[in-house]
Formats: structure tokens, C-alpha cells, sequence
């Protein structure tokens, strides 16, 4: 490409991130895999082994993000070798690199035994795998995909339509991953035909490939359109690019068949190879402990988080983002787009506690500025009376959250920075007032709405502040983990660690972790949902199926997640217009004060009781303790519902508050530079599929504990299981239908 | 049937990969500059335009890197009689607006790209401007838009992940039954 401008050529790279994130998790779930395999059987997998599949992962991944694919539709030559990379060189490398065991080792064991483990033991799906691989099979399938491909028809239609083309790559990877497997014959799988037969396999594959090549090569005109009518960007014409593809189709696309047929066949004619003396005689090295992981023991990150001041300086943090907010919100700019109480609170802070959420637990109460203030507080104020003992649930935290979403909704909070500005406000003053007279973390546990949404939420969090070992706990006398020491505050939520069960309650502030004289409290991975599923007597709780206040609260957190949604989607603000012009702007208020206390509180009452008697016809079970226990399963349904949600606002508004800044330092003369308020908004394409996946798993997972616990209740689950799976599936259609309107997007994205 | 798992995991990364695609909508050879217009989808529809522009120098074919180049669309003609909503993502764009086109949002760096929004099927214009040096000139493109897709039909294949796993769970369940019944 003589005379393009290299810089432009070489940066033609794309993160796409889905295959990103398949290729990475792929590596990192080899490479946990081999590292144990690797302590116990060096001999089997070498560090060779882990380098020849890493090596075909960036294979893939130069294939299809590199300048390769950026230029393939315009050379038929670059086009090429990206195929050639798909087929002839990433498959043998991942293969090389052995990687069944690998793969399956490095799953969590969990989900290895109890989910994988009765496909992979199945005779007849092994009898289907054996025949995928068997040399009959995939070698002719291999040659059929490559020939099929190869037509103009179908060549043409991967080249318009990108989902196409992602077929067509599929088809290369996968029929070149089973045509390569008898080749490599991965251990531990055993080879269907004598190893000299995969001699005329091969060159059997390069006759189509010679033939296939010289047929580009010398065909005389341009075999598909697309590159004919494609910019001339290098000094070959159509023809010559044609010619040239099939030149690198025949000379290292043999070469790949070659070589392996060459090392077969010197290999069948060399003597036997002895077994290495360390295979026969060394016994195979004990299989390392597998601890869960501990955040607190992670490189870099454990350190960090154990510091004393890592919460009071995130808190800090914190704080003065608070100010800042509050600040601008009353003296800033009444406009929600350009000020950062319209834009921090709603789109970034929910936004990344959804992801803090997802991928560790809650981080945002380890982080509260409100607590932090209250510590500052707690010196002037004496803290001496107990928490009203009628008011030791959660239902004022229930009727708290139900009016924060309803004054979101119908006082238009996003759109308001001095209402924002004030209820920030009002936190610090509560939070400072509730724990300034009560003792303990009473804001915390009975009172602050955005505490309990949290809690709900990281009931699926992958991690728990919980002990590393039982056993350890079992001799201790002083319990300072609850009852603190001298230097140290004990859990001001009354979450006793040995018997503390999933993160309800538990805002991450890391008191036990310091408090404990055995350094037994970790935070650690859990397989998330686990304790719903169980309901085991927990500290401080008990069991969730007697607790209606808890159930109560998981039920506002899930239906105001859809009534969130729903009060910004073009068909619902249109009805809303509707009712407002025809019963005049107060009577239209009430009513929809109506509809939203139906939506959220009414209705829920009234599913989870008619699912709750069906289930208890069913089951012989209790009506209360059954559709308490029951509605805490819908936590995972409404998170994915926030998480859909928020995503987009996240997306959409990320890249705000630079402007905001801008504008905040020319307000106060620090600044000259003029605010560009045309903030790109880096909604991706594919954010409505996201959205669809975050539904998708949050379904799946309430059905899944539905069924576990209807199965623990009697032996007959299905008329226990199939009101809850109705009501969750109803939820779920709802949750797509809205993905799929129209939403109004609150600030950040075209201000005035 | 570890084959399977290891196949299907390898099979899972790359799946979900965009190629290149989208069709091209015209070349406009103007001021010693030759304009060739690429747009997807295909076909065009309602929502978000993909409009990408190579610029090159005639008659070298030089690609040129240095041109400022934004674009807009234009409804030609009367409104469509049928209000058509726009995919959620597709507000965060003012229509009508005047986009510049950059590098930045195309995969190719000799490309410059943009993304328009087509709110209602019909008869639209798309305008280029350039400006290279003292030359300056814009352009127009017809274009003729169709009605959205239904997003089921865009999206029907991540729902039907659903069905396809709680089917996996139910073989799952069966093949584990059969490991338990006594021979």
C-alpha cells in the first residue's frame, strides 16, 4: 500500500467489546486452568502450552480488530489473510495448547460439577463430540465450508450485511478447529484413525486449497463485485488484488498443510520416543488448596483497601464531590444539562455503583459521604439512646424508598439541581441528627433510602465481607468483630460474622476486617444469589421468609425498577400529556400519585398474595412465610432491570461533567477555556443487546431460585414454581417492551 | 464431550464480532478530490445512518487525511403520514444537525464517519461538506430510507437465549435423572 498514510493504516484498529471480553475471559479461565494442571502435572503442561493458546486467542483477535478487518473489504488480498488466520494458524495454536482440562479447571468448580459435569458425562453427547472430531467428518466439512464460502453469492452477502460476515467467520473458526483436532489430537482425546492417515488428510486439504488458489489466481475477470467497484486505495487494480489473494491462498496456505504432514510423517518413520523418566516415575504432585478469592489478599488492591485511611479518604473523596454538587445545585445554573447536581447524582454515581455492584458488592455505602460526615459529627453529638424498638424493621425504610422513587418521578428531581442540591442536604442533616441521638448505624440499617437500595441489590453481588474460616471463629471468645476492641468499633449494623449470611444490611465499611484479632474476615467471592436460595437464620435478620418488611422492600426495589423505566418512555409521557390536557395539571397529579401507588405498592400486594396462595395450595406450606420468602427472589430481576436501565443514562451522559467543569471554572474566574456543550454520547449500537442480556440473566436467576426453593418445599415443585416463574416472566416481557420505546434522557446530552 | 465444551467455549469469543459492511452510496469527483460515500445499514432505514467518506486526490488515488468533512440529512419531501418511533439510542442525536465526520468513529483511519439520524422513512438528502485548503464544496446524496425494523426482530436472537437455556437446564436435569436411575 505503497503511499497510504501509515498512520491512518495502522491505527485502524477496533475495540469491539464483546468479543474483547469473550477473548479475555477465555485466557483467564485457560490460564487459572492450566496454572493448577501446571502444579500438578509440569510434565503435561508446560509453559509452552499456555503461550500456544494465548498465542491463538490474539491470533483471533489480530484477525478480526486489527487493520486486517478494517481494509478487508476493500482488498481481497488483506481479506485473506484474515482467513487464513482464522483457519490455518488460531486453530492449531489454541489446540496445541491442549485445552480441555485447562478450560475445565479453570471454571468455577461449581458450576463445573453441577452444571457442566452431566453433558460431559453423558455417553451419547460423548458419542457426538467423537464423531464432530473424527477425521471422516471434519475434514469434509472443513473443505465444504471453505468451498461454500468461497462462492460470490455467499462471499458478497458476508461482505454487505456485518451479521454475515460474523457467520462466516464462525464457520471458518469452528470447521477449522474440528479439521485441525484429529491433527493436534489434544490430550487427553484419543485419535479414531492410525496417525499416517492424517497424512493424506492433510494434502487431501491442500488439493482443495491448490485448486480453490489457482482458481482466483487465473480466473481472468473479478470474481466478486464488491472489490471491483471498491476505492483503489494501493496501486492494485481488482484484478491483480484477485491474483494476489489466490497467491497467498496457495503459497503459505500449503505450507500450513505441509509442514504437519512433514512432522507426521518423520515422526511415524523415526524411532519410538521413549516416555520421559519424569512421566513414569514422578507421582503426580498434590493438587494446590483452592481458597476463594479474597479482595482483601489481592496484589495492589488487597494492600490499598486494608490501609487505615483507605475508607475515611474515599469518603473524603466523597464528601467534597457532595459540596461540589450542592454548591453548584443552589448557585448554579437552573438547567439540569449544565450543572453537576443534574448530571453526577443521576447518571454517573448510580451508574457506577450498578458496576461496583455487579463486580464486587456495595461500594458506594464503603464510599458514603453522608456517614463520613455523621463520624465528624458523632464528636459533638453523644449517641446514647437505642433505636425505637417499634421501628427496628425495615418498613420505615420501606415507605422512605417508595416516596424517594415517587418524589423522583413526579417532582422531576433529575431536572431540578436545587431540589437535588436540597435533598443532599437533607441527607447530611439526617444522617448526622438519626446518628447523633441513636446509637449504632441506625440511619444506616432502618432509615436511608439509597442504603436499602443498595442492600437489595447486593443480594446478587458476586462478594460478601464474611470469615475466611469457620473453624477459626468456633474458638473465639471476644467476638470484636461485633463488639469492637479498644481500638477498634465493632459492626454498628449488628451483623455477627459467623453467623452473617449474603450482603443485606452490610455497607462494606470494613469494621469487622479491622476489629478481628485473627484476621479472619475477608472479602470474599460467593457464588452469587446463594443465601436466597437458602435463607439460612441470619445475624441480626433471621430468615428472610419471615421478615414481610424485608420482602416489602425487595418488592418497591423491583416494581419501581419498571415504574422508573416506564415514566420516561415516549408512550407512557404521551398518555401522560393526554390525561394532563383533558383533567387539567392537579387532578392529573393525583392521579398519577394513584397509578404510581398502584404500580408499586398495590399491584405487587396483590401478585405476590394470588402467586403466594397458589404456591401454598400447592405446597401445604404457610401463605406468609411462602410469599415472603418467595418475593425476595425477584431482587435479581429488578437489579437487571436498574442495571438495563441505568446503563443506558450511564452511556449516554458519561463524558458530561467535563463541560460542567469547564463552565464552573470560567464561573468562578479560573478558568478561560468556553465549554463545548456538544458532548459526543458513546451509545453503542449494540447497548439495546446488553440491556437484553442484563434481563436475560436477572430472569434466569430468579427462575433458578424459584425452582431450588420450590424443589426444597416438596417433591411436586412445579405448582409451587409456576406462579412465581408467570409473575417473573411477566415482568421480563415488560422489561423488554420498554428497552424497546423511546426514552426521554434526563440532561447531559443536548443542553440549551 | 470435554471436545464439545472446549469447542463451544473457543466457538463463544468471537461470535458476536461486527464486520465491515454497508453499501456504497455514491463518488463525487469535485476540485481535483474524489468523494466516495459508504452508509449503513443495509438497506438504509429508520434510525441511526453509519455514513463513512474516503477522500482521495485524483488522479494519484492519494488518500487525503487532512480534509474537514461534516454532513447532515434532510427530509425531502412531505412527512411521513406515520409517526415512526426511534430506537431509544437514537435521541441522543439532534436531528437535523450539521455532524462533523472523523476518523474517530470509523474502524478504517482513511475513512471519516458519522452517525445521522433518519427519523422517518421516505425520500431523504444526505449533504457533505468539505473543506481542504482553500477548497471548499458540499454535495447532496439521495437516499432512500425504509421503514425500521421491529427491534424483535433485530433482538429476537438474544431472547431466545431464555427458552434456549431453561431447555438446557431441563436436559440437564433429565441427563442427571438417568446417571440416578439404578441399572
Amino acid at each position: 500500500m505503497t503511499g497510504l498514510p501509515a498512520e491512518s493504516v495502522l491505527f485502524s484498529w477496533a475495540f469491539e467489546p464483546v468479543p474483547a471480553i469473550g477473548l479475555l475471559a477465555a485466557a483467564v479461565v485457560y490460564f487459572l486452568g492450566w496454572r493448577n494442571l501446571h502444579a500438578q502435572v509440569p510434565w503435561r503442561f508446560p509453559v509452552e502450552r499456555l503461550v500456544s493458546f494465548l498465542g491463538g486467542l490474539a491470533v483471533i483477535f489480530v484477525a478480526l480488530a486489527s487493520p486486517l478487518d478494517a481494509f478487508a473489504g476493500w482488498l481481497l488480498v488483506v481479506h485473506m489473510v484474515q482467513h487464513l488466520l482464522l483457519t490455518m494458524v488460531a486453530p492449531p495454536l489454541l489446540l496445541l495448547g491442549w485445552p480441555m482440562l485447562p478450560l475445565l479447571s479453570g471454571l468455577p468448580r461449581g458450576f463445573a460439577r453441577e452444571g457442566l459435569a452431566p453433558f460431559l458425562t453423558s455417553p451419547a453427547l460423548q458419542r457426538f463430540g467423537r464423531f464432530l472430531v473424527h477425521p471422516f467428518f471434519a475434514g469434509p466439512l472443513f473443505i465444504a465450508s471453505n468451498l461454500v464460502w468461497h462462492t460470490p453469492a455467499l462471499y458478497e452477502l458476508a461482505l454487505r450485511f456485518p451479521g454475515w460476515h460474523q457467520v462466516e467467520h464462525v464457520c471458518f473458526l469452528g470447521t477449522a478447529i474440528l479439521f485441525w483436532w484429529p491433527v493436534v489430537q489434544p490430550w487427553p482425546s484419543r485419535p479414531a484413525l492410525p496417525r499416517w492417515a492424517m497424512i493424506p488428510y492433510l494434502l487431501a486439504a491442500d488439493l482443495q486449497n491448490t485448486a480453490l488458489a489457482a482458481f482466483l489466481s487465473f480466473q481472468g475477470g473479478v470474481l466478486y463485485q464488491t472489490y471491483a467497484l471498491a476505492p483503489r486505495i494501493s496501486g492494485l487494480s481488482a484484478a491483480d488484488d484477485q491474483a494476489g489473494a489466490g497467491a497467498v491462498m496457495w503459497v503459505p496456505g500449503s505450507i500450513a498443510y505441509l509442514i504437519p504432514a512433514g512432522i507426521i510423517a518423520m515422526r511415524y518413520l523415526s524411532p519410538r520416543r521413549r516416555r520421559h523418566p519424569r512421566e513414569l516415575q514422578a507421582p503426580r504432585a498434590p493438587a494446590p488448596p483452592r481458597r476463594r478469592f479474597d479482595l482483601l489478599r489481592a496484589p495492589v488492591v488487597g494492600p490499598v483497601m486494608r490501609w487505615k485511611y483507605f475508607r475515611p479518604v474515599l469518603q473524603s473523596v466523597m464528601f467534597a464531590l457532595a459540596a461540589a454538587v450542592v454548591l453548584d445545585g443552589l448557585f448554579g445554573p437552573q438547567a439540569s444539562p449544565v450543572n453537576l447536581a443534574g448530571v453526577l447524582p443521576w447518571l454517573h454515581w448510580s451508574g457506577f455503583s450498578a458496576i461496583a455492584l455487579l463486580a464486587v458488592g456495595n461500594l458506594f455505602c464503603m464510599a458514603c459521604p453522608f456517614t463520613f460526615a455523621r463520624d465528624l459529627g458523632r464528636k459533638i453529638f453523644p449517641s446514647t439512646r437505642e433505636w425505637p424498638r417499634t421501628l427496628r424493621s425495615k418498613w420505615f425504610a420501606v415507605a422512605l424508598l417508595a416516596g424517594f422513587f415517587w418524589a423522583y418521578e413526579f417532582l422531576n428531581l433529575w431536572d431540578s439541581p436545587w431540589w437535588t442540591a436540597w435533598i443532599i442536604v437533607f441527607y447530611f442533616a439526617g444522617a448526622v441528627l438519626v446518628d447523633g441521638i441513636f446509637k449504632n448505624a441506625s440511619y444506616c440499617k432502618y432509615v436511608c433510602p439509597i442504603g436499602q437500595f443498595n442492600f437489595v441489590a447486593s443480594l446478587v453481588s458476586p462478594m460478601e465481607v464474611r470469615v475466611r474460616e469457620a473453624d477459626v471463629c468456633a474458638s473465639c471468645k471476644t467476638h470484636d468483630c461485633i463488639q469492637g476492641n479498644s481500638s477498634q468499633r465493632g459492626c454498628e449494623l449488628l451483623l455477627f460474622q459467623p453467623r452473617k449470611s449474603g450482603n443485606m444490611d452490610c455497607t462494606f465499611c470494613l469494621d469487622c476486617v479491622k476489629a478481628c484479632p485473627h484476621d479472619n474476615v475477608g472479602i470474599l467471592a460467593v457464588a452469587p444469589g446463594r443465601d436466597l436460595v437458602a435463607d439460612p437464620r441470619r445475624s441480626s435478620l433471621g430468615q428472610f421468609a419471615r421478615r414481610p418488611d424485608i420482602a416489602a422492600l425487595v418488592l418497591v426495589f423491583v416494581f419501581s425498577a419498571f415504574a422508573n423505566v416506564a415514566a420516561m418512555v415516549a408512550p407512557v409521557r404521551d398518555l401522560e400529556d393526554a390525561v394532563r390536557r383533558s383533567l387539567g395539571p392537579q387532578t392529573a397529579g393525583l392521579l398519577w400519585f394513584v397509578v404510581f401507588v398502584f404500580s408499586v405498592v398495590v399491584l405487587p400486594l396483590a401478585l405476590v398474595r394470588a402467586c403466594g396462595w397458589i404456591s401454598s395450595v400447592g405446597s401445604g406450606q404457610k401463605l406468609p412465610s411462602l410469599a415472603s420468602g418467595f418475593s425476595v427472589a425477584l431482587a435479581p430481576l429488578g437489579f437487571a432491570m436498574w442495571a438495563a436501565h441505568i446503563s443506558f443514562h450511564l452511556f449516554s451522559g458519561v463524558l458530561t461533567p467535563w463541560p460542567i467543569l469547564l463552565r464552573i471554572a470560567r464561573d468562578l474566574g479560573l478558568g478561560t477555556a468556553v465549554p463545548d456543550w456538544n458532548v459526543p454520547a458513546p451509545v453503542f449500537d449494540g447497548l439495546p443487546g446488553l440491556q437484553i442480556l442484563f434481563l436475560n440473566v436477572g430472569l434466569l436467576f430468579s427462575l433458578w431460585i424459584y425452582w431450588r426453593k420450590s424443589l426444597a418445599l416438596t417433591r411436586r415443585a412445579m405448582p409451587v414454581f409456576l406462579p412465581w416463574a408467570l409473575l417473573a416472566t411477566a415482568l421480563y416481557a415488560a422489561g423488554i417492551w420498554l428497552i424497546f420505546q423511546p426514552i426521554d434522557i434526563p440532561g447531559g446530552i443536548n443542553p440549551p | 464431550m470435554r471436545r464439545l465444551l472446549a469447542i463451544a467455549l473457543l466457538l463463544a469469543a468471537p461470535a458476536l464480532l461486527r464486520a465491515d459492511g454497508g453499501i456504497t452510496l455514491g463518488q463525487i469527483d469535485r476540485d481535483g478530490l474524489r468523494v466516495t460515500v459508504f452508509a449503513a445499514p443495509v438497506p438504509i432505514r429508520v434510525g441511526p445512518l453509519d455514513v463513512t467518506l474516503l477522500v482521495q486526490e485524483i488522479p494519484s488515488n492519494q488518500p487525503v487525511t487532512d480534509a474537514v468533512i461534516s454532513c447532515s440529512v434532510q427530509k425531502v419531501g412531505p412527512p411521513s403520514p406515520v409517526p415512526v418511533r426511534l430506537p431509544a439510542w437514537c435521541s441522543t442525536i439532534a436531528p437535523g444537525a450539521r455532524i462533523p465526520a472523523t476518523a474517530v468513529h470509523s474502524r478504517n483511519k482513511l475513512l471519516s464517519g458519522a452517525y445521522l439520524p433518519l427519523t422517518e422513512p421516505g425520500s431523504w438528502e444526505l449533504r457533505i461538506y468539505i473543506t481542504r485548503g482553500p477548497t471548499s464544496f458540499s454535495a447532496s446524496l439521495p437516499l432512500d430510507v425504509a421503514a425500521p425494523q421491529q427491534p424483535l426482530s433485530t433482538w429476537w436472537p438474544l431472547i431466545a437465549l431464555v427458552p434456549a437455556a431453561i431447555l438446557l437446564y431441563v436436559w440437564r436435569a433429565f441427563l442427571v435423572r438417568e446417571k440416578r436411575r439404578p441399572i
